[in-house]
């Protein structure tokens, strides 16, 4: 059986995953530089240990309320068409196991949400996680 | 061996040979009498053929052994250099870069056929001679060595080599002549290297000989040695074994060559000096010198971290120390950027054969100028300045110079002028792509302006004619009437914009009618590390580079006045436009009371505009880094660099405020 590991991460008490062979690090909220004239759900970008890194806003990308950051808050980098993008999550919780069988595309569980951004809904011990098309949240067709 | 490992050296060496050939021919061309150059073309492609021969590209190696065949013919004066020979051997030239591009893509040559330029170079060299020749490699005759060989002989004698002339008898029942002699050879080099063979190694291939073979040998191993080592080949009837005479001619030359030098004769000098300067580099992978560049911007960060620490202020033992790496960081910056920097002459040897191929194309006479060729330019630079340059010159080419006929109609020269210089300025490296056409048509421009919707009918009236002129840079704008092979099609100027701005530059145009068009390049010499202004906008910090700055200025706010709805202040009685960064960046306000601002004055060109910002920082060094792809295309901003605190900052493309 095909089983693959997701990162999870919270965003308005929901879960998410994404794919952790996509996933380079998880940081913790550092200072952000606004880019002006960019995307409005592209916050900013930061310094990652000497690379310029943008930052996507998540709940700004799937029009949820603003927050302020934490000391949960967590940038997540991801890899995506070898670019380094960082996305914001409000804590980042755990690894999980979903086996690929668990996955399905009924998008009932996620009406709050955009359902292009949505990959699949994976359940694992009886969670649902809502599993992240990069592309589609990162906008890059 | 393994000839993979010497791939890549292989390929930038044939690369380097080929482009040094093709200026080799030229210049043949226009001098077909110059020994010198015809020896240089023939050193080059025996080169070429050496090498791909050991590397096993027999493809190449045929094509320029034919290549040289003729050559030899040609300095021996058989044959007359005519266009005709040389337009063959452009051909043979272009064969042969087929092949290493192919290598290149696919490591094996591909099977691009040149027989038939093999063919054509055959023929034109007397076909008896060649059958003759064929013969004679038969007879027993003596090894000649030509002068590159008696060179490297006598190189090889002075490292202390022994050099052996060696003739082998293969038995009269061999039946594989052509693998024996094979085995021959792969016996001999494991001692040493041959270096020349008699018959050749092609005429042995095809059992093009009878059963004598004759070779120099350069090795360091003994005559007993060698001569054993070849009596455990079988079918070999007889070997034969001395050390060659050379070195006493060799001496005789050196001597006559001395003497030459006190008569006035330069060319071996200038052949000496040639040698010397090769010896002396070394080629490095261009990933290792960016990672060494990226460990000094790493450095160069962290030193102006603790420059801003202020304890460091305090003990004046620190600030010594400061200070000392701040030169040592400097210097190791300038030390390595010299390293990447690469003579712009690599971009410029391909033109003068693209000019010469188009000139005969459109049937207009063209000659190329070029200067600066030495001015040195960062690598990064060189390999993307080339495609831009291209296009400008295909468009002088094209669009500028006119028919021969219309210059004769004016009363210009025939041969219509085309000139490319380099030239540093200030901390800026200029190239110049000029020509003597009939400059640019500015009330075409208009008309098309007006056509494509850019501008009114009233706007075209009242703008300038440089600003009319440098419409053409925009998307799609060609005012070309027929779209020709070359250019006319509505690409070009702004890909060429679009690309000189990528790399930190930009791009003018000046144009007179009837006396000609000129396109200067502006390229910053550094593409890593800048000088740059810090300065306050809003709550944000900003980095203006210091070499778009003109100078700085405190005004007072209600000196701004409107004009034709723009802001403008009176500097020193000129009109300055001013531009409020914090507006334009969308920056949040800080409260402002004081009636005073601060007024950066910058320049694009002849243009200046003042830019209000909320404060100054000060001057530091700064590491570019890019956005990313991600970002692409960001209006206002060339880049970010990383600042003492960690913290990022946004570097300001002032050029975009215009």
């Amino acid at each position: 059986m095909a089983e693959k590991q997701y990162v999870v991460f919270d965003i308005n008490g929901q879960e998410f995953a994404i794919d952790i062979n996509r996933v380079k690090t998880i940081e913790k909220i550092t200072p952000v530089t606004r880019v002006p004239g960019a995307q409005d759900f592209i916050i900013g970008v930061i310094n990652l240990r000497g690379e310029v890194i943008p930052v996507v806003d998540m709940r700004k990308r799937m029009d949820m309320e603003p927050r302020e950051f934490d000391d949960e808050s967590r940038i997540i980098i991801v890899t995506v068409n070898e670019m380094e993008v960082g996305m914001t999550a409000d804590s980042a919780t755990e690894v999980i196991n979903i086996e690929d069988e668990h996955i399905d595309n009924n998008l009932d569980f996620t009406r709050n949400i955009e359902h292009s951004f949505v990959e699949g809904v994976g359940k694992a011990d009886n969670r649902i996680v809502v599993i992240l098309n990069l592309e589609k949240i990162l906008r890059i067709d | 061996m393994d000839p993979n490992q010497f791939l890549d050296i292989f390929l930038e060496e044939s690369n380097e040979h080929l482009e040094s050939l093709g200026n080799c021919l030229l210049e043949l061309e226009k001098s077909p009498k110059d020994k010198e150059t015809l020896d240089e073309i023939f050193r080059v492609s025996h080169t070429l053929k050496g090498m791909a021969g050991t590397m096993g590209f027999n493809r190449t190696a045929e094509l320029t052994h034919e290549m040289e065949n003729l050559l030899d013919a040609i300095r021996k004066q058989k044959i007359n250099v005519d266009t005709g020979l040389i337009d063959l051997l452009f051909e043979c030239l272009d064969g042969l870069q087929v092949y290493i591009n192919t290598i290149a893509v696919e490591g094996a040559e591909g099977d691009n056929d040149t027989s038939l330029l093999v063919n054509r170079l055959q023929r034109i060299l007397n076909p008896e001679e060649a059958n003759k020749k064929t013969q004679s490699a038969d007879v027993n005759e003596d090894v000649e060595l030509n002068t590159h060989e008696t060179g490297v002989v006598s190189k090889a004698k002075q490292q202390g080599f022994n050099c052996y002339i060696i003739q082998v008898r293969l038995d009269k029942s061999c039946m594989l002549k052509a693998a024996r002699a094979f085995i021959i050879f792969n016996t001999l080099e494991k001692k040493g290297d041959i270096i020349k063979s008699v018959p050749s190694v092609e005429d042995i291939e095809d059992e093009r000989f009878n059963d004598l073979i004759k070779m120099v040998l350069i090795s360091n191993s003994s005559i007993d040695e060698v001569r054993d080592s070849l009596n455990s080949i079988s079918e070999i009837a007889g070997v034969e074994i001395r050390e060659t005479g050379i070195p006493d001619e060799i001496d005789n030359f050196c001597i006559e060559e001395e003497h030459g030098d006190a008569a006035g004769a330069d060319s071996g000098q200038t052949n000496l000096t040639k040698k010397s300067i090769t010896g002396k580099t070394v080629r490095v992978d261009i990933d290792r010198l960016d990672n060494l560049m990226n460990l000094v911007s790493e450095l160069i960060i962290i030193k102006t971290r603790l420059e801003e620490n202020k304890d460091n202020h305090e003990n004046s033992n620190n600030v010594e120390a400061l200070e000392y790496l701040e030169r040592i960081t400097t210097n190791l910056h300038d030390a390595v950027m010299k390293v990447r920097m690469v003579p712009i002459e690599r971009v410029f040897n391909r033109f003068p054969r693209m000019v010469r191929d188009l000139s005969k194309d459109l049937g207009k006479e063209i000659k190329l100028s070029m200067y600066g060729e030495e001015t040195e330019v960062d690598r990064t630079v060189i390999d993307e300045i080339g495609d831009p340059l291209i296009h400008l010159i295909r468009n002088s080419i094209d669009h500028g110079i006119e028919q021969v006929e219309a210059r004769r109609q004016l009363g210009k020269p025939v041969e219509g002028k085309v000139t490319l210089r380099a030239f540093h300025d200030g901390n800026t490296v200029v190239i110049e792509v000029e020509d003597d056409g009939k400059g640019i048509d500015v009330g075409k421009i208009a008309k098309k302006a007006i056509e494509l919707d850019i501008h009114s009918r009233q706007e075209v009236e009242q703008i300038s004619s440089e600003e009319l002129v440098g419409l053409i840079f925009s998307p799609g704008f060609s005012t070309a009437n027929g779209v020709s092979d070359l250019s006319g099609r509505g690409v070009g100027l702004d890909v060429v914009k679009t690309k000189i701005e990528s790399l930190g530059g930009m791009v003018e145009v000046e144009s007179n009618p009837d006396t000609g068009t000129k396109f200067i390049i502006r390229l910053p010499l550094t593409l890593a590390i800048i000088q740059a202004l810090l300065v306050n906008i809003g709550t944000e910090n900003y980095a203006i580079p210091l070499n778009s700055i003109k100078e700085i200025v405190t005004m007072e706010h209600s000196g701004i006045k409107n004009v034709q709805d723009r802001e403008v202040v009176l500097l020193r009685g000129d009109l300055l436009p001013v531009i409020r960064l914090g507006k334009e960046l969308d920056a949040e306000d800080k409260p402002n009371k004081e009636s005073q601002m601060t007024v950066v004055v910058v320049k694009k060109g002849d243009r200046l505009a003042g830019m209000v910002v909320d404060g100054l920082i000060g001057q530091q060094e700064i590491v570019i880094k890019s956005l990313g792809k991600y970002l692409v295309g960001i209006k206002h901003i060339a880049g970010a660099t990383i600042l003492g605190d960690g913290r990022v900052s946004l570097i300001l493309d002032t050029n975009q405020f215009f």
